[in-house]
């Protein structure tokens, strides 16, 4: 048998102790071996068994507990900045208030936004939790936005009419779908995006049904064209959301 | 917390030994496995592996470097003080030589010892590379590197406590 030069063996050693040689280079490292008392002794120790479980290499039983502390530590931290981006936000109008008389909120309206915000942020913190798909995430900041914008808008104008206008209400079914809906995906992205898709289903139909029963009212500002172009906008936007959370379903990595 | 729970008991373990071999400190290595498990379920680092347990590595390592950058100091950690004469034989004697290992792989390269550590956990040479933003023979070279080099060490080990 041909001799191989020891620098060559010394190459190949690492693959063997690695237990990632070929059969081939197996054989010709213990050939070489037999004569090479040094290159037998590092065979033999081999490389130490890092992976190799112990006592020593695993972690106390009070990291877990360790963890979750840090764990809700930073979801409280995003909770604070929840309520700063909130009373920024509440700081606009109240600013204007002292200077222009176009911008006149009662208390109410403030209570009534601030919950609003608060419960949009706490809803984006939450649901953000359950995936760091960053897919997931731009499909929840979309999903809760567009229902924030849906009920400021109803609460403040209305869509179909004025904001007393009953047929308002309809728009309650639309965030009500969603509510069951998150509850029965449990925030899974396949059934988040079942629920959004539902969601704009809902919210084409909700001029269709105001037509049916409410019909004259379209016929006040934004009018009939306005207001089936409004829903078709939040309906797109809640179809977006949708997309983007089956997107996330193929990101996971369960 | 059920998601946490799951991946929290599945690679646990896995991460912690991956930290403590890395920095060498078994306070350091519990501080970095936390973070870790935050780091994920937060959504506060983006996607950087194929698979979940390479995902996990890759955040634990940047978390190591992050340390040693906020520390400013370089890792040479004695091992950990133990009083083996406590413990019974054959777990003293694995414990010394885990020790002995924990403190002789600090004095290589902090890339070395990552890529021989991610071999270990089972990583591809792919997926080190991409990790370490090396090439694939890069990747390798290190792996093979400062195993032969582990290997040489155990040898002498051997030869001395003979």
């Amino acid at each position: 048998m041909e001799t191989v030069h020891r620098n060559i063996i010394l190459d190949l050693l690492p693959s063997y102790i690695g237990g990632e040689a070929s059969a081939e280079t197996r054989a010709l490292v213990e050939a070489h071996a037999q004569h090479d008392p040094e290159i037998a002794r590092i065979i033999r120790a081999g490389a130490p068994d890092i992976t190799g479980s112990s006592s020593a290499t695993q972690p106390p039983d009070a990291l877990e507990r360790k963890t979750i502390l840090r764990l809700r530590r930073s979801i409280r931290r995003k909770m604070a900045y929840v309520a700063i981006a909130t009373v920024s936000i509440l700081m606009i109008p109240l600013v204007a208030m002292q200077f222009t008389g176009e911008v006149n909120w009662s208390p109410a309206d403030f209570i009534v936004m601030g919950m609003l915000l608060i419960g949009t942020g706490l809803a984006y913190v939450l649901i953000s939790q359950v995936s760091d798909s960053r897919t997931y995430h731009a499909a929840v900041g979309v999903a809760v936005v567009t229902g924030l914008l849906l009920i400021w808008i109803n609460l403040a104008v209305g869509i179909i009419g004025s904001e007393d206008n009953p047929a308002n209400a309809l728009y309650i079914g639309v965030i009500l779908i969603g509510l069951v809906g998150v509850g029965i995906a449990r925030l899974r992205p396949r059934g988040m995006a079942r629920t959004l898709f539902a969601m704009a289903v809902f919210q084409l139909l909700v001029p269709v049904i105001a037509m049916i029963i409410w019909r004259p009212s379209l016929a006040d500002p934004p009018g009939i064209a306005g207001v089936f172009m409004l829903n078709a906008l939040f309906a797109a936007l809640f179809a977006v959301a949708g997309l983007l959370f089956r997107h996330s379903a193929g990101d996971s990595r369960d | 917390m059920t998601d946490f729970q799951q991946l929290y008991s599945r690679y646990a373990d896995d991460i912690y030994r991956f930290a403590l071999y890395l920095c060498g400190d078994a306070a350091d290595a519990e501080d970095i496995t936390a973070e870790t498990f935050v780091r994920v379920l937060t959504g506060k680092t983006p996607l950087i592996s194929a698979t979940i347990k390479g995902y996990l590595l890759t955040i634990a390592r940047n978390l190591y470097l992050e340390s040693l950058r906020r520390s400013k100091r370089r890792t040479d950690f004695p091992p950990e003080l133990v009083d083996t004469a406590a413990l019974p034989e054959q777990v003293a004697g694995d414990r010394a030589e885990l020790d002995a290992l924990r403190s002789h792989l600090q004095r290589f390269p902090e890339d070395d010892r990552t890529a021989l550590l991610l071999r270990s956990e089972g990583l591809s040479y792919e997926e080190i590379a991409d990790a370490l933003d090396i090439s694939l023979a890069s990747a390798k070279v290190k792996v093979h590197r400062l195993r032969l080099k582990l290997a040489e060490w155990r040898a002498r080990r051997e030869r001395t406590q003979i």
